[in-house]
């Protein structure tokens, strides 16, 4: 039997299984990727169609299957993921059937010309709303100008222009270079012998070896862009740089910067930006720790963008000298915490496992936490050195509620 | 495994009523309060005073603001996240946390509850943050079709104006505005705690117990808004928007006390749920069929919609055909398709998603639901979701004869 990746849980009423294929792919393929993803399920031809999934899903006590896509650095891993409730709670175990359905789903005979056109359109249709929504218009039309090789200025759903080219064929071809990607197998849960013989049908003899590859971004110009929309609010959006890592203390460091800079209630951001000037009501910031970027997001009133935007750059350039032992302390607090309370929501607490396997960290989150612990402010200190600023994108609203 | 069964509550002699769901795996503790109003304190007044409008959401904010610092600052100190919202009838504030410290946090959360102490010059700092939150609502199409739906279809006062409140009430709102709300509303009487994890029930107890009994004064309801059931006020919206494609909202007005007389609260909610699933989404033969014609893509959802006595069966979806989706949802509302193995199909499916609820969160914001819509949902799991295909057809024939309007958001 090939390798599983098997957390034993006995707490929760679910259990979780989950199939993840990591594909190197060229920003310009990840359109055909996102398209396969919405029609792997409805173009399986032993199944006449949604409604006869929905229904088979309802009658297994309202289990979930469901396709979706995940970036980490540069590596695409795609996920087919179901639950069941486990066989004490119901008289039947649903294992055998969950798993026939997930394996017709991955690795049964396809019909892509059933609903190809159908999905084709919607797919060009949510690379245009992606464009509507005025955080992740702000997000393409930067990463667009500092580093447009970036999977990011694409976003999960690709370009349109390569979207709107999209074939039959294409569709088949990404299919093909799926079943052909290393993939391994994740569960959570209370299994028993013969359930995870039941699921050793999923795992072919194949290297499962799921490299996940960090970002090497090349930066272009530090631009500030400005553009505009029909929106009340303006929303600021600025980069700043550091060197990925999958070094654990290194992203400890990289996670509690950010919570004390904007992930946090407590963090400067939110406390000076907001608080003490009320210039906005939303801000914060974001780490996206495989592609070595971090995001300061605004929504702010056109009046005093300006003024926002000063602070902003204020508080980042100032962080080495303001940040302090207690906001530290603090900090460290707030992340433990958040990991204790994972351990008790069990859908996080499965993507979170299989996150962190992907990323060669971990599972054990004790481990981390011991790790936190030992973080010096100093060492918080020569990273927040370390940040580069790569530009930023002023989204102006022109409207008045 | 958290076991719904567990569920308790108790009244303490303070008037604090106290829900608890206790589970010894669990590492960590989400707790509440609960008080039973939000922007529907438009509803009320004391003898010389009406309420303003987005007062609740205000005082929601402001509450946090103590002497002692801020109570968000005081949580996260002690490991603990916490955030706190407004809805039409409610406003809920809590933490969540590891379990070394959550008396701790109990005893900021009714701190902060208890008294308003907050300085009187904050209060208008404050107006610049809601009137740029309100400004993110504004620029939310999906929020903006969902109030005008509301708007055409009822009366009641704490529909016609936002959550967060007008702009002109917002700027006016002094610290005495705010006492009063505070008074009016915040009676201990009139709170609920809520707690869910792994704690010392004696503990929680013994502190809520010191919870000083505040009363002071007891806003009136103003006489209800005469709601006809038979008709909507308006059949039909047209707004702008940052869209890419028409946004159209759809929806039923239901007679909710006429229902509930037939059928029980909790038997009503999960018959709907299978009425919407079985008639018009992914299980249904009408969603193949709009697919088909290109009516529909995935964006197309629908949801019910329970807010105090009204209830609202409401559909979405992104469509430049939405004239022709329109007629063919009418024609299904008159001639509903589901058949009896859809219908046992679907009610196993609920009965699953019951069971499957377990973490603090799902368990927290079940019993909000619970008080928020007076239904004991956990009811219909204990009897194994006593509903039966013939309800669904008296219920059917009571929906197609129910007014409806519809809204549609065009780029601007």
């Amino acid at each position: 039997m090939k390798k599983i990746n098997y957390y034993p849980d006995s707490r929760f009423p679910l259990n979780y299984i989950s199939l993840a294929f990591a594909v190197k792919v060229k920003p310009s393929e990840i359109s055909a990727f996102s398209l396969l993803a919405m029609m792997l399920i409805d173009s399986t031809k032993s199944l006449s169609g949604e409604r006869e999934f929905a229904l088979k899903l309802g009658a297994l006590y309202g289990a979930s299957i469901s396709v979706f896509l995940r970036f980490y650095g540069e590596t695409l891993v795609f996920f087919v993921t179901g639950n069941y409730l486990k066989k004490k709670l119901v008289k039947e175990n649903l294992i055998l059937s969950l798993v026939a359905l997930i394996d017709e789903i991955v690795f049964g005979e396809k019909d892509f010309s059933r609903h190809f056109s159908y999905y084709h359109h919607q797919l060009i249709e949510q690379i245009e709303a992606s464009d509507t929504h005025p955080n992740e218009y702000a997000l393409k039309e930067l990463l667009k100008k500092i580093s447009p090789r970036s999977h990011l200025a694409f976003t999960n759903y690709g370009d349109k222009k390569s979207a709107l080219n999209l074939k039959e064929d294409d569709v088949i071809k990404t299919y093909r270079k799926l079943l052909n990607a290393p993939y391994k197998i994740y569960l959570q849960g209370q299994y028993t012998k013969s359930d995870l013989k039941a699921i050793s049908r999923l795992a072919i003899n194949r290297k499962n070896d799921t490299k996940i590859a960090l970002s090497s971004l090349k930066f272009k110009e530090q631009p500030t862009l400005f553009k505009s929309r029909k929106i009340n609010q303006t929303v600021l959006l600025s980069c700043y740089s550091f060197t990925p890592s999958f070094d654990a203390k290194q992203r400890l460091i990289v996670t509690l910067l950010n919570g004390m800079l904007g992930g946090l209630p407590s963090s400067k951001l939110f406390s000076i930006v907001r608080e003490k000037y009320s210039l906005c009501y939303e801000i914060s910031s974001l780490a996206i720790q495989n592609s070595g970027l971090l995001f300061i997001k605004a929504a702010v009133s056109k009046k005093t963008y300006t003024k926002a935007q000063k602070l902003i750059k204020e508080i980042v350039a100032t962080l080495k000298t303001t940040i302090t032992e207690n906001e530290l302390e603090e900090t460290k607090a707030m992340v433990s915490a958040s990991n204790r309370t994972l351990e008790d929501d069990p859908q996080r607490l499965f993507e979170n496992r299989i996150s962190r396997e992907l990323n060669h960290q971990n599972i054990d989150l004790n481990i981390d936490l011991k790790t936190l612990e030992e973080i010096t402010l100093e060492e918080i200190i020569d990273f927040a050195k370390t940040l580069k600023y790569r530009g930023e994108i002023v989204v102006k609203g022109e409207e008045n509620d | 495994m958290i076991d719904y069964r567990r569920i308790k509550s108790l009244k303490l002699s303070n008037g604090l009523k106290v829900i608890d769901i206790y589970d010894p795996h669990s590492t960590s503790v989400m707790c509440g309060i609960y008080v039973p109003y939000g922007s529907n304190m438009l509803e009320y007044r004391l003898s010389d005073y009406q309420f303003k409008s987005g007062i609740a959401h205000f005082l929601e904010h402001r509450i946090f603001d103590t002497p002692q610092g801020d109570a968000f600052t005081l949580l996260s100190q002690e490991g603990l996240s916490s955030n706190a919202y407004t809805s039409f009838t409610e406003t809920v504030y809590y933490f969540e946390g590891p379990r070394k410290n959550y008396l701790k946090g109990l005893e900021i959360l009714l701190s902060f509850i208890s008294k308003m102490e907050f300085d009187p010059s904050h209060v208008d700092k404050e107006k610049g943050i809601i009137l740029s939150e309100r400004q993110l609502d504004y620029d939310d199409p999906d929020h903006r079709s969902y109030m005008k739906i509301l708007q055409n279809l009822y009366n009641a006062p704490m529909f016609q104006k936002d959550i967060l409140g007008s702009k002109e009430d917002i700027q006016s709102v002094t610290y005495q505005d705010l006492k009063k709300t505070f008074d009016a509303f915040y009676a201990t009487e009139n709170l609920y705690l809520i707690i869910v994890g792994n704690y010392n029930r004696d503990d929680v107890l013994s502190l809520c117990a010191k919870y000083e009994k505040k009363r002071t004064f007891k806003p009136v309801a103003i006489s209800k808004t005469n709601e006809d059931f038979t008709k909507v006020k308006r059949q039909e919206g047209h707004l702008k928007g940052d869209v890419t494609r028409p946004l159209f909202y759809y929806a039923i007005k239901l007679d909710k006390k006429r229902l509930e007389k037939q059928f029980s609260k909790e038997r009503l909610f999960f018959l709907l749920r299978i009425y919407l699933e079985g008639n018009f989404l992914q299980c249904s033969r009408f969603y193949e069929a709009m697919k088909k014609q290109d009516l529909i893509d995935t964006s197309f959802s629908g949801y019910i919609d329970q807010v105090g006595d009204y209830l609202t069966l409401i559909f979405m979806v992104e469509s430049e055909k939405y004239l022709e989706l329109k007629t063919a949802l009418e024609k299904e509302v008159e001639h509903p398709q589901i058949d009896e193995e859809t219908f046992e199909a679907i009610k196993k499916g609920l009965y699953g998603n019951l069971l499957q609820l377990s973490s603090n969160e799902e368990l927290f914001n079940q019993i909000c639901s619970s008080l928020s819509l007076s239904i004991d949902f956990f009811q219909l799991a204990r009897k194994k979701m006593q509903i039966t295909y013939s309800m669904l057809q008296s219920l059917i024939d009571i929906i197609h004869t129910s007014p409806r309007t519809w809204c549609v958001t065009r780029k601007r």
